[in-house]
């Protein structure tokens, strides 16, 4: 290539090569950020409301830092002096470096919706991409990308006007809101009461930052033009004492008694001095972080003034996670601490000289937000109606410290200022949320969480000899891999060694049953649905209202009888056909005949009600019988509910006269047979056991998901935690397999089953709750009595709650008396 | 430390090594006194919890459990629970046919005609081997029927009868669905709408309402299930978290022990209020809920238990302005039935309130709060007398106006409003 063509390209690639590791290292964050939202999204839902601005973040921190690498950072090497001797107009450096950080900023905003497509933000999600012209969001994003290239241009201001690579950084956050303020601004001078929607507003800001670029452009390209222009001579005086100046004596500086003593109150002294504004300046914005989380607690200031609370909250997060950054790459820290270690300084002393003013900052807010706080929730000045939501003075203060903890190490891993000044506050996010999810969802104890907090701060401790002598930076990136190991896994022990210690059934056993289930064969016919039945009538009730003879008609129509009301299909006790439970079906039928029955126990002698309660006993006889050819385990339980009211209803003493007939012979033979009910029983568990783990591992549908054997199985195991119930879900499930074919095993044998219900209800209930007092219990167990009917319908969809239960001892005794 | 011989600007870095771990010397002294709060409170609310288990108070979760199956036990009585289903059967059958024909319970006086009339003794044909098996039930102690919760539907079956005995002048009957029911109040104010009822089942119906509240009973074993509910899911002198309660994030840390303290202080105090159903007793129930102290500073993650606390702190309030809303509304209901039984026994209403004494009844009888009268007024004729109180369309509106300067409105809902639901109820028509 003929190099006369473009002159400009050493410089060109200069600085591509300083700008190129802050795009790596902030797409690697976001992808790092896109993998944890992905992996936590399905369990947390903030994670999935945190997810779409994953993207966002990207074009964001790299406008804010490109200008503190491209000019900052060459302000620090001295380099951009050296250009002086280069044949280079001012202009032409003012350029360069822009239109890099420009192309830089579209191959970020490109990156963020190649991140944004990899999470599936796109798509049915709520998206932060609606590029389209004519979508509400159109506004919204073009904002965002205006608003990106608006602060870049002001972090090329500040970093060409001020002298300090930090101090800029910090100057930049107001000057990024000044579109937002302008609006807010305008909004409540000229807006009045009207209600302004996000779109409108967003359509605003984006044209206020359409315009305020090219003034901030040619301002920041004044600052840098007066920065690289020849500086004027230096002259201490003006006018007739310049003369004089030369003749003066000089000033005298007093000389310190200990020059160089290296105590910790001079580094304290050395770290407050070392840059005094970038420390106020950071102190302001954190106590305007503390002020809104106090008025945060406010319903009333939060509705009126919620962005502004918000935005105080992020700000002050921010300048917390600065802090911790300013320790170890405020301007020239790194010389400085080479020049500590070169004279001898003990690294223990200057790790804590760095840390004390941090400390006492982050200290200093937290005990005024609790004041703040306490004297908030006194006052008057909030909302009753609704109570507050005030974090606690340990909250606040471990939140500022868990944030200070993580970027100080951040801050020790990269040396680059802009890149550890950006990343730092999106690793001290991700560990906050990472925290939290620890100390809710996986219940790591506060001491854990606490201690996991602090390694970061062990972790520097550690590093800091090395850190000083400006050693080779792979002992302290290893460390840094192995803090965030420790980061990612503490908080999981106490988990992983509940999961790994919950009890389970041996190996050998699950085998056996396993290879028991995988034999069962299939039910010969296809089971049937039981269903409602449709009357001829039914069309009247299609109409809007009903004529006095139309609904009269319809009325006629619903005769109380099973073939009326409900339709089973065959209705043989004999037939094969599997039956299986509905709910609804079900519990008319149970109301019509409990009706039947009642006109029957007040009319006995009544050949029609006599007629009316003996279909609706044969229909129940049928429905038992088929219920139980069921491989369902709900089916089971449904089998047992009819069973219950066939032997209460004939153990009524109105009926005893008529339990000669057929159709109560027909019903006593049904509830007689225990062993079939015990063989298919059996069956049941084990092949809704089988269909249960088929499924696990197949993606079938969610409802389906949560059904064993047509049980809801969501209900069972509650007592766990949700995370810590799905991990131990299938060792539990097993279990109580086993409880369930142990208890059939004792039940048909006649042994007391109470250890198995008390395993059953550990496991499905929990242990706060009393077993005496439980649905296991003797007492909530049913017998052949009418009046304990309804004790069985609250828990009777528990496993097996109520097998073998005196009731099935009643039914055999009423069939013996019979003679069945 | 620096001394008289330290140089003066060792003196200065030294102060501020001084004035830099002040923050954290106060920040740590903070934590202690907060801990140290929090382990004294443990221990008084151990000793308040043995002081209530040993006075025979229900405490701990067995306790809890047991007094809720206890509750259900009771509701469950299985005769009633099978007869509810046979109630199912009969309203589940009429449901579509009634609100296809758009009837609305609305009561009809025999001297008016009644529609679908054939469809109402269709109704009581059906449903009339129930009322009579819930009048066996009724007059049966260990199944009294209006103890225990009947359900929607057989509610319905009451109401849906009511209209056609009412059409039917059938007071007789009228008064049996009454006291089968719960729930009475409005159709008894509905049912003054025309002349039905004799003196004698005035007198029978006044009674009932008379004795249909027993407030000092409820107020206590009130607070005993609150203080239960909070001892049992917090385990009360335990630092614990609650997890066997929800999944919500907030909740997960539950309450520190100097906030349990303060609620079982606050127990305390409210159980031993008087004069319930007054807005005296609703006043003094505020201040106790508002004096509760609640702030920690070592809670996690919130400085207050309010979110936690909610339910346990308001229902003190709450239900004391509940009870008071249902004694005045007690009063309006014996307020009305007094003023048709003083128009039977004198032939024409009385022109104020204070002729009420004439039937019986006394001056707090007819006051909706403190000295305030219901409104009253004999339309133009005689022909009609109306009674009106406030408005209690929603429980918290009357906390405003029990909080606000109240005065009985001059005019009836019906001119001053134009909500339907409103003026229905807040006004009744005596004739």
């Amino acid at each position: 290539m003929n190099t006369t063509t473009f002159p400009l390209r050493g410089l060109y690639w200069k600085e591509i090569r300083q700008i190129v590791p802050l795009v790596l290292m902030l797409v690697g964050v976001s992808l790092l950020l896109a993998l944890i939202w992905t992996v936590l999204q399905t369990t947390t839902q903030s994670m999935a409301t945190f997810g779409p601005f994953i993207p966002l973040i990207l074009p964001a921190l790299y406008a804010a830092g490109a200008g503190a690498i491209l000019v900052g950072q060459e302000k620090e090497t001295r380099t951009l002096l050296w250009f002086s001797s280069l044949p280079i107009s001012p202009r032409q450096i003012v350029q360069v470096k822009f239109v890099v950080a420009l192309g830089g900023l579209v191959v970020m905003w490109v990156c963020s919706i190649v991140v944004g497509g990899l999470v599936g933000i796109s798509g049915s999600r709520q998206t932060a991409f609606m590029l389209t012209p004519g979508d509400e969001g159109f506004a919204n994003t073009l904002f965002w990308i205006l608003h990106s290239v608006f602060v870049m241009c002001c972090g090329f201001f500040t970093t060409w006007k001020l002298k300090n690579t930090f101090a800029s950084l910090v100057a930049l956050i107001p000057l990024a809101v000044i579109p937002y303020l302008i609006v807010q601004v305008g909004y409540s001078l000229v807006g009045g009461n009207r209600f302004i929607s996000i779109e409108e507003s967003a359509r605003v800001w984006a044209i206020v930052t359409a315009v305020a670029i090219p003034i901030i452009a040619w301002i920041a390209y004044q600052a840098a033009i007066a920065h690289l222009a020849p500086a004027g001579a230096e002259a201490d005086e003006r006018g007739p004492a310049q003369w004089l100046a030369a003749w003066r004596p000089a000033n005298s500086v007093p000389i310190p008694e200990s020059p160089f003593r290296l105590s910790l109150s001079s580094l304290v002294w050395q770290s407050i001095h070392q840059n005094m504004l970038t420390l106020i300046g950071l102190f302001a914005l954190m106590s305007l972080g503390t002020l809104s989380t106090v008025l945060f607690s406010s319903n009333a200031l939060q509705n009126e003034y919620g962005g502004f609370v918000v935005g105080g909250m992020v700000a002050g997060l921010l300048a917390v996670s600065w802090l911790g950054v300013f320790v170890f790459n405020g301007d020239g820290t790194a010389t400085r601490m080479r020049f500590l270690a070169d004279r001898g300084v003990s690294p223990t002393l200057a790790w804590l000289g760095r840390h004390l003013i941090g400390l006492s900052m982050i200290a200093t807010l937290t005990l005024f937000y609790a004041l703040g706080s306490y004297w908030f929730i006194h006052t008057d000045s909030i909302d009753h109606e609704r109570e507050p939501l005030v974090l606690s003075m340990v909250t606040f203060g471990f939140v500022a410290f868990a944030v200070y903890s993580i970027s100080q190490w951040t801050s020790q891993a990269i040396r680059i200022l802009a890149a550890s000044a950006f990343v730092a506050p999106v690793f001290s996010l991700a560990a906050i949320v990472w925290l939290g999810y620890s100390a809710t969802d996986l219940e790591a104890p506060l001491a854990l969480i606490v201690l996991t907090a602090a390694i970061p701060m062990l972790a520097t401790s550690l590093m800091m000899r090395r850190f000083m002598d400006d050693n080779t930076k792979w002992p302290i990136w290893t460390t840094g891999i192995v803090t965030a190991g420790l980061l990612y896994l503490l908080p999981t022990i106490p988990m992983i060694l509940e999961v790994r210690n919950f009890p389970h059934i041996p190996g050998e056993v699950r085998a056996r049953l396993v290879a028991e289930a995988m034999q069962i064969p299939s039910p010969g016919s296809p089971p049937q649905q039981m269903t409602l039945a449709t009357p001829a009538q039914d069309g009247i009730l299609d109409s809007y209202s009903l004529t006095q003879a139309q609904a009269i008609e319809y009325l006629d129509s619903q005769d109380n009888s099973p073939s009326q009301q409900l339709s089973l299909g065959d209705m043989s006790v004999t037939s094969q056909v599997p039956l299986q439970y509905d709910h609804y079906a079900f519990h008319i039928g149970l109301e019509s005949a409990e009706y039947a029955m009642l006109l029957f126990t007040q009319n006995p002698q009544d050949e029609t009600t006599r007629q009316s309660l003996a279909e609706w006993i044969t229909a129940f006889s049928v429905m038992a019988a088929r219920l139980r050819l069921s491989d369902r385990w709900l089916d089971q339980q449904a089998a047992d509910m009819a069973e219950i009211w066939l032997t209460q209803t004939l153990s009524e003493p109105a009926l005893e006269s008529s339990l000669d007939q057929d159709f109560a012979k027909t019903a006593l033979g049904v509830i007689a047979d225990s062993d079939a009910r015990t063989a298919h029983r059996r069956r049941a568990v084990l092949a809704s056991w089988r269909d249960d783990q088929l499924l696990l591992k197949s993606d079938e549908q969610l409802e389906d998901r949560y059904s064993f054997g047509g049980l809801d199985k969501s209900s069972w195991f509650n007592w766990l935690r949700h995370t810590k119930r799905s991990a131990v879900e299938s060792k539990a499930i097993d279990r109580l397999v086993a409880a369930t074919l142990a208890l059939i095993d004792a039940g048909a044998s006649g042994e007391d089953t109470e250890p198995q219900r008390r395993e059953l209800w550990l496991l499905i209930v929990g242990p706060t709750f009393p077993f005496e007092l439980g649905p296991y219990s003797d007492s909530q167990r049913v017998s052949g009595s009418p009046s304990d009917a309804v004790l069985y319908e609250m828990n009777w969809q528990l496993p097996a709650c109520q097998w073998y239960a005196p009731w099935e001892a009643d039914a055999q005794q009423l069939s013996r008396q019979r003679g069945q | 430390m620096a001394t008289a011989n330290t140089p003066e600007s060792r003196n200065r870095e030294a102060t501020y090594v001084a004035i830099a771990c002040l923050p954290l010397v106060i920040l740590a002294g903070a934590l202690v006194v907060g801990l140290s709060r929090e382990w004294i409170a443990s221990m008084q609310n151990r000793n308040t919890v043995a002081a209530l288990k040993a006075s025979g108070a229900p405490v701990d979760a067995a306790d809890f459990y047991a007094a809720e199956l206890g509750r259900q036990a009771t509701a469950r009585n299985a005769q009633l629970q099978r007869l509810e289903r046979a109630s199912d059967y009969v309203t589940s059958k009429y449901n579509e046919v009634f609100s296809k024909i758009n009837t609305t319970n609305e009561l009809v006086p025999s001297d008016q005609p009644l529609d679908y009339i054939e469809i109402y003794q269709r109704f009581r044909r059906d449903a009339e081997p129930i009322l009579e098996e819930l009048e066996v039930a009724d007059r049966d102690p260990t199944r009294n029927s209006r103890h225990v919760n009947f359900g929607h539907n057989a509610g319905n079956l009451l109401s849906r009868d009511f209209v056609y005995a009412y059409h039917q002048g059938d007071s007789e009957r009228a008064l049996r669905l009454l006291k089968l029911s719960s729930g009475i109040g409005d159709t008894i104010l509905a049912s003054l709408a025309h002349h039905f009822w004799d003196a004698e089942e005035l007198a029978q119906l006044r009674l009932m309402v008379t004795e249909s509240i027993e407030w000092d009973g409820k107020w206590a074993s009130s607070i005993d299930v609150a203080r239960l509910s909070l001892l049992a899911g917090t385990d009360g002198i335990q630092w614990s978290r609650r997890n066997y309660r929800d999944d919500s994030f907030l909740t997960d840390f539950g309450m520190v022990p100097t906030q349990v303290k303060s609620r079982l202080s606050m127990f305390d105090q409210a159980k031993s209020l008087r004069g319930l159903g007054s807005r005296q007793a609703y006043l003094a129930a505020k201040e106790i809920v508002e004096n509760c102290e609640t702030f920690s500073l070592v809670s996690v993650p919130m400085a207050t238990a309010t979110f936690v606390g909610n339910n346990y702190s308001n229902r003190i309030d709450e239900n004391a302005n509940r009870y008071a809303l249902s004694a005045m509304e007690k009063r309006r209901i014996v307020t009305a039935i007094a003023i048709k039984q003083f128009q039977l026994q004198e032939n024409h209403f009385p022109a104020s309130l204070n002729e009420l004494t004439k039937v019986g009844l006394t001056s707090p009888d007819w006051k909706i709060i403190d000295d305030h009268d219901f409104g009253y007024r004999v339309t133009e004729g005689g022909q009609a007398a109306v009674l009106w109180s406030a408005g209690t369309s929603s429980y918290r509106d009357p906390i405003m106006w029990y909080d606000e300067e109240f005065q009985t409105p001059g005019e009836p809902p019906s001119v001053t409003h134009t909500n339907t639901q409103h003026i229905k109820e807040t006004m009744s028509t005596i004739r």
